[in-house]
């Protein structure tokens, strides 16, 4: 009788059986949803911001070394 | 491909990562935002023969752990707000939905999410997640072993459903054990 009872415990509320497997795959689905959607502009702002500053920074250094 | 492709290649995978540690969509992308930055600012300190993933979510995670650190979500389920919210009959869905696995996640601890997610979801072997976190491999199988144990039991039978297929016996019991919400649950 405990035998079913644990039995039965080992299923979800919604009847699914819920095992490391299925959490895995669920977490898997919620993941590469949030993987898939497309990037906020932010971070292309970001990116582009970070890149012309560096390519600033570098003129100005071979310029200053031109100087001397 | 330049540092600048790697980058960008990697923002999606960051924005999951740091959804899991934060559970708020604005404060992760701030927390991505901030990872850029210092691994823009670090990129001579990146060594070609490391691997470039681990290298930035290691970033992420030491960025996540200085600012956070004081205010972790270790959010107990002591009124049995999450029992309450999960107490739904059986016969209205057949599986566990995606927006309860996220809240079940709110509930572990930092260690045992990140490992989780770090293996299961991102994909990485135990020991990139071990050398994310800092930890041994060990300690990452144990902590992903724990949190799987412990998501199956947040996700588990310990609502109204327990007691069987009877709607008028859930409902009775629902109205006893977890009170308003369980009962309009069960008696639909």
């Amino acid at each position: 009788m405990d035998a079913v009872v644990q039995k039965d415990k080992k299923r979800s509320k919604r009847g699914e059986k819920l095992t490391p497997q299925c959490i895995g795959k669920k977490l898997g689905q919620i993941y590469a949803k949030i993987v898939a959607e497309p990037i906020p502009d932010r971070f292309i702002q970001l990116i582009e911001r970070l890149e012309a500053e560096e390519k600033r920074s570098h003129c100005s250094e071979l310029n200053g070394r031109q100087h001397e | 491909m330049s540092f600048c492709d790697d980058i960008v290649e990697i923002i999606p995978s960051l924005r999951a990562f740091a959804i899991s540690l934060c559970g708020s969509r604005d404060k992760a992308d701030d927390l991505v935002q901030e990872t850029l930055t210092k691994a823009w600012a670090k990129q001579d300190s990146f060594q070609q023969d490391t691997h470039f993933r681990a290298w930035m979510f290691t970033i992420l995670r030491n960025q996540y752990y200085s600012q956070h650190r004081k205010s972790r979500r270790e959010v107990a389920d002591n009124d049995g707000a999450l029992s309450e919210r999960l107490a739904v009959h059986p016969e209205q869905q057949g599986f566990v939905d995606l927006a309860e696995m996220s809240e079940a996640l709110k509930l572990l601890s930092d260690e045992q999410r990140e490992a989780l997610v770090l293996v299961t979801a991102e994909g990485l072997s135990y020991e990139e997640a071990a050398e994310i976190c800092g930890c041994a491999v060990g300690t990452v199988k144990s902590r992903v072993n724990r949190a799987r144990t412990r998501l199956i039991e947040l996700l588990d039978v310990s609502t109204a459903s327990d007691y069987g297929p009877d709607s008028h016996v859930a409902s009775i019991v629902a109205n006893d054990i977890f009170g308003s919400n369980a009962r309009r649950a069960t008696c639909r």
